[in-house]
């Protein structure tokens, strides 16, 4: 009712010179100047072709799952000895051949029944790629989201209230910021170990233990980050305005200076997920992942340490993993920057 | 000019700073006291007895203020309803400080604030709340003083929603009228405030300060960031809705010749003090201070057949954070003398209503 | 219903995509001819009147925008004669800045290109010789030959705009804090002025030549020479920026709103230093304001801009006494005077400025005008430059040829 009397308002008067002008909403600029660099569509291609991959892929591949290990026997022919001698002139080689049949179809090249081939314990590495994807993802996902909740909340308060307890968190933040991840989580996993023995945990937990813990040290980033943005907020004079206006502490927050911080965030986030899912890998290389018969990526390429012959002569098995794991850092990092250029477009040259 | 004649022929005199500042300090102490103690007037909308605010430049690590930057000093002055008062000045003079320690978006350090017969100098924040409704600021900036991420509707309507200045189903059309007599047309109640030009932000950011039914608007510059033909406009809206609605105006500019079109009372502030403060009339047709006077020509006349003698002040305003001893305007002030240099002139009143800080007078 | 109404206020994609492929286009072939290398002849020109040292003929300055062409300077054609100083004045938006930087050719690329029209300019060069060496003057030291030569600058590459830049124009910025270097001091940052634009200057000329520039805006060399930036207060700062422009004896001084940043007091004395300077040096002013006072006080021409076209222009006396166009004449009625009267209402101008991108065909004042004529002309075609004096020039209906006859 009221829109057509406003209508009929509009129609009634000659429409003024600026009425005729179009512009771009606020929407319509942010993803023009997000789709204008090629980077960041590369970016979003490759995420989002991650993430189908992993999560809707095994729909599609169901010849293989993640744990089911490929049965088949096999025969396969072992050189064993080899010797050469001459006769007359003649040079004979003699070859000894034996031939195994293996109780798993282990190390198998890429074929057609495994399009990756199989890795030493005979799990198809195709499968294994999809369904490890899922817990390096999830993981990182988890653990960015966790992070920034607790630096919004701690870098809020210190910005917001500043004065002591902004003193307070923001020594805790050098503090953390001292501390070495790796060897701290090195110490923590040598630990969980008794833990696993005495049963208290179960050993599929051990890797969203850790990367808990490296949220609990790898906050700081965040906070500061609000901390910085809302105490710049904090002097505009849009926020002077709420305040003039009466608006209550929360209302102020919420409404007003959180969705101002929400681009830096989304930036900052997108950024933190390519590194997370580095920490994931390197944790699992370690050893630290998760263990068989799960798997991430990382743990894939850990395969590598267990037989120096698969990472000369194997390479299927391992450079696959690798290239997700690539891929996928570059691709948030890509987004990333690619959000930062188009939610900040005084930072462009 | 006389007394600067006597001044020099008398025998020199030694004055002892110390002395002077300690007897100075004291003598205010006591005046601040036995005015504040005064009852208030009852008629005024707006008192401010002795207004000072002081920002910490060093401090201990115990917290101690070891130096401090004076802003505001002893600055009193009365306000009724439906009146405008203007303060000039020049950038550090501390007369955006006075307009935010008014609002309380400052915690005064001294003086008091009596606003509608309530004394708010104490009030806490949730107490101030409560009279937020009636005492509003609109600011220089029209570009920064609207949050990016609204639309015009959201922006205005979220004060009348947040003080319940009418029911929620009728908040639309509410905003909407309020918009019309703000000269906003109906729609741009959805677009988003970067579409706009400097003047119609303006207009935004008063329908946004009008919209809770104020009784007192601080304006802080609000057309010093606009272009001539529109800053025209922006005042005579300013005027209309005065009438319109009763308001009462502190306007707060460094363009004497705006000022003087929309003020009753005028202020002439400089480094922190109030220099000289009277009517529209008193200022303008016969000012007491050499400041005033060195302002008034200081303004360029847009006429080239006036070639206008002008008073020149010599050098820059000192920082704030560094006052001159004495009389603040001494070092820039073609009529200084040696009393100037070392002791600070009285404010006091030289004709019914008009009041000036000088020795000279 | 929401959706109905985005979609009238905004762009659609496909609008947008046919705005940016059509900007792409034109912005890479101004940007390969402003890259292009050519011969000397390409770029020189003749004036028209051999007492300007400045003359901007039909300047077309856009800026492709992904909501739309802006047309900044729009068909802008003015002159500046030898030793006078020249004022634009106009409201923001209307281009009176785009238009010296074009001239100074700062228009940031590749969005911002000069499109269309000439801006020719007499340059005062050292004459070389066949080693590109410049000629010393017989019997003096330091002195070499001079020629002149005239320059089309919209036509010269990027370059070859060193000719001209800082040594035959120099720019006085608005913002006197931000325009210099805050890790160098002051005497470096002005002997190095000298030490680019005069061939074999020592370090001791260029000092010497500092402090005098340094005097002559009525600073005390010694206090400021070896100071930074940041301990001068904004007054100094814009003096410091006008030796600065001074010291390379410029024929031509872009002062860009120098006052609109400081206080009053400041800019009295900074004007009366502007006009003390003007009567001391050989060359012109362009001096670009908002301010009508300013104007009044300091310029010999007036020329008044409106949304990037040149709506009047004439003396400072027939602007501000004899004011034709109706927005020349709104313009000074808005501005409060110190005058005390009892008027209630200031006069105004109506509306706001109309948005840069899709101008009308019509006279752009139209909406805003109070004096539109009836007969339905100022919803014709865009009225042209009608001269009313010798000097005096004005775009408006309501002096056209027939009226004035009628």
């Amino acid at each position: 009712m009221d829109e057509l009397e406003l209508k009929q308002k509009e129609n009634s008067e000659e429409t003024p010179l600026d009425k005729n002008v179009r512009l771009m909403s606020p929407t319509q600029m942010l993803l023009r100047r997000f789709f204008r660099s090629k980077l960041s569509i590369l970016g979003l291609v490759m995420v989002i072709g991650l993430f189908l991959f992993c999560f809707l892929g095994p729909v599609f591949y169901t010849q293989w799952s993640e744990t089911q290990v490929d049965r088949t026997q096999r025969l396969t022919q072992e050189k064993s000895s080899e010797i050469s001698y001459t006769v007359d002139g003649v040079e004979y080689e003699v070859k000894q051949v034996r031939d195994r049949l293996t109780s798993d179809n282990y190390k198998a090249s890429p074929s057609g029944e495994h399009l990756l081939g199989t890795d030493n314990m005979a799990y198809d590495v195709l499968a294994r790629l999809m369904y490890g994807g899922r817990v390096s993802l999830l993981v990182s996902f988890m653990t960015v989201i966790l992070m920034t909740i607790l630096g919004v909340i701690i870098g809020g308060i210190a910005g917001y209230f500043g004065g002591v307890a902004d003193n307070i968190i923001m020594r805790i933040c050098d503090i953390l910021m001292c501390l070495p991840g790796i060897p701290i989580l090195m110490i923590l996993s040598s630990a969980m170990d008794g833990w696993v023995e005495a049963q208290m945990i179960e050993e599929g937990m051990r890797i969203y233990i850790l990367m808990f813990f490296l949220t609990l040290i790898s906050w700081p980033g965040i906070a500061r980050l609000v901390r910085g943005q809302i105490l710049s907020l904090r002097e505009q004079e849009y926020m002077v305005a709420a305040e003039a206006m009466g608006y209550s502490t929360s209302r102020k927050i919420f409404k007003h200076l959180v969705p101002n911080v929400m681009p830096q965030l989304i930036v900052q986030m997108s950024l933190s997920l390519g590194s997370m899912i580095l920490y994931e890998a390197t944790l699992s290389y370690l050893n630290m992942g998760i263990k068989a018969p799960y798997t991430a990526w990382g743990s894939m390429i850990n395969i590598i340490t267990t037989d120096p012959d698969i990472l000369q002569n194997y390479p299927f098995i391992w450079v696959p993993a690798g290239v997700c794991i690539v891929i996928a850092v570059l691709g948030f990092n890509f987004v990333g920057d690619g959000l930062r250029d188009a939610l900040d477009p005084k930072a462009r040259r | 000019m006389a007394n600067n004649q006597v001044v020099n022929n008398a025998p020199e005199v030694v004055y002892d700073d110390a002395a002077i500042a300690a007897e100075f300090k004291a003598k205010r102490a006591q005046q601040i006291a036995e005015d504040c103690a005064q009852p208030f007037d009852p008629q005024a909308l707006l008192e401010v007895r002795h207004l000072r605010k002081c920002f910490p430049l060093q401090k201990t690590i115990t917290g101690k203020v070891t130096r401090e930057l004076v802003a505001v000093d002893d600055v009193s002055f009365r306000l009724y309803p439906g009146e405008t008062l203007g303060i000039v000045g020049e950038s550090g003079c501390g007369k955006t400080t006075t307009g935010r320690a008014i609002l309380k978006l400052h915690q005064p350090t001294g003086g008091q604030i009596i606003f509608d017969g309530k004394d708010i100098t104490k009030y806490n924040s949730k107490q101030m709340r409560e009279i937020r409704k009636q005492m509003q600021i609109i600011f220089q900036d029209p570009y920064s003083s609207l949050p990016p991420r609204d639309t015009v509707g959201g922006i205005l309507s979220e004060p009348v929603e947040v003080h319940k200045i009418v029911p929620k189903n009728q908040i639309k059309n509410y905003v909407l009228e309020l918009m019309d007599k703000c000269g906003l047309r109906d729609y741009y109640f959805e677009r988003y405030p970067h579409e706009f030009s400097g003047g119609q932000r303006q207009r935004i950011c008063i329908a946004r300060a009008l919209s809770v039914n104020p009784k007192l608007v601080i304006c802080d510059e609000p057309v010093s960031a606009l272009d001539v033909s529109i800053q025209a406009q922006i005042i005579n809206l300013l005027k209309q809705l005065q009438r319109e609605m009763n308001l009462a105006y502190v306007f707060i500019s460094h363009d004497l010749s705006v000022v003087k079109f929309i003020s009753d009372k005028i202020g002439v502030m400089y480094l922190g003090g109030m220099m000289e403060f009277g009517t529209k009339e008193d200022i303008f047709n016969n000012p007491l201070h050499p400041y005033t006077k060195a302002l008034f020509s200081a303004v360029p006349n847009p006429d080239p057949t006036v070639k206008m003698e002008r008073i020149k002040l010599e050098g820059d305003i000192p920082s704030p954070a560094n006052p001159p001893k004495g009389c603040r305007f001494h070092t820039r002030c073609p009529y200084a003398t040696e009393v100037c240099k070392h002791v600070p002139p009285e404010y006091k009143e030289h004709e019914p209503g008009h009041f000036a800080a000088c020795h000279l007078l | 219903m929401a959706k109905e109404k985005t979609s009238k206020n905004y762009l659609s994609g496909k609008e947008i995509r046919a705005i940016s492929k059509a900007n792409a286009k034109e912005m890479k072939r101004l940007e390969a001819y402003k890259k292009r290398r050519c011969d000397e002849s390409e770029f020189l020109s003749q004036m028209k009147n051999n007492q300007n040292i400045l003359e901007i003929d039909d300047l077309h300055t856009f800026f492709f925008t992904e909501q739309g062409v802006v047309k900044a300077v729009n068909g802008v054609s003015y002159d500046v004669p030898k030793n006078a100083v020249v004022g634009v004045v106009g409201e923001s938006g209307c281009g009176k800045s785009v238009t010296s930087m074009s001239v100074m050719r700062l228009i940031q690329g590749p969005t911002g290109q000069i499109v269309d029209g000439s801006i020719r300019f007499k340059s005062k060069e050292y004459k070389l010789d066949s080693k590109g060496k410049p000629i010393p003057k017989a019997g003096t030291e330091g002195e070499y030959e001079t020629e002149e030569k005239v320059y089309d600058i919209a036509k010269m590459p990027t370059r070859e705009i060193h000719r001209i830049r800082g040594k035959q124009v120099a720019m006085i910025f608005q913002e006197p804090m931000t325009s210099l270097n805050p890790v160098f001091t002051i005497g470096q940052q002005l002997d190095e002025v000298t030490l680019l634009h005069v061939p074999g200057a020592t370090k001791e000329m260029a000092r010497a030549k500092s402090e005098e520039m340094l005097r002559l805006v009525g600073i005390i060399p010694e206090n400021v020479y070896k100071a930074f930036p940041h301990e001068l207060s904004g007054g100094m700062r814009q003096r410091v920026m006008i030796a600065m422009a001074l010291a390379a004896e410029p024929r031509l001084i872009i002062a860009d709103e120098p006052t609109t940043a400081l206080d009053v007091t400041i800019q009295a004395q900074i004007l009366d230093l502007l006009q003390d300077i003007k009567n001391k040096i050989d060359g012109s002013i362009l001096l670009i304001t908002h301010d009508l006072g300013v104007i009044a006080e300091m310029a010999d021409y007036v020329v008044v801009m409106y949304a990037g076209k040149v709506i009047e222009k004439g003396t400072v006396y027939e602007i501000f006494q004899d004011p034709r166009h109706p927005y020349t004449i709104g313009l000074q009625k808005s501005k409060p005077t110190m005058k005390l009267d009892d008027s209630t209402e200031l006069y105004n101008i109506p509306g706001n400025v109309p948005n840069p991108i899709n101008m009308p065909s019509h006279c752009y004042f139209k909406e805003r005008c109070a004096m539109c004529a009836q007969n339905g002309k100022c919803s014709g075609d865009y009225p042209n430059m009608v001269q009313v004096s010798p000097t005096h020039f004005v775009a408006c209906h309501l002096y056209d040829e027939e009226n004035n006859n009628g």
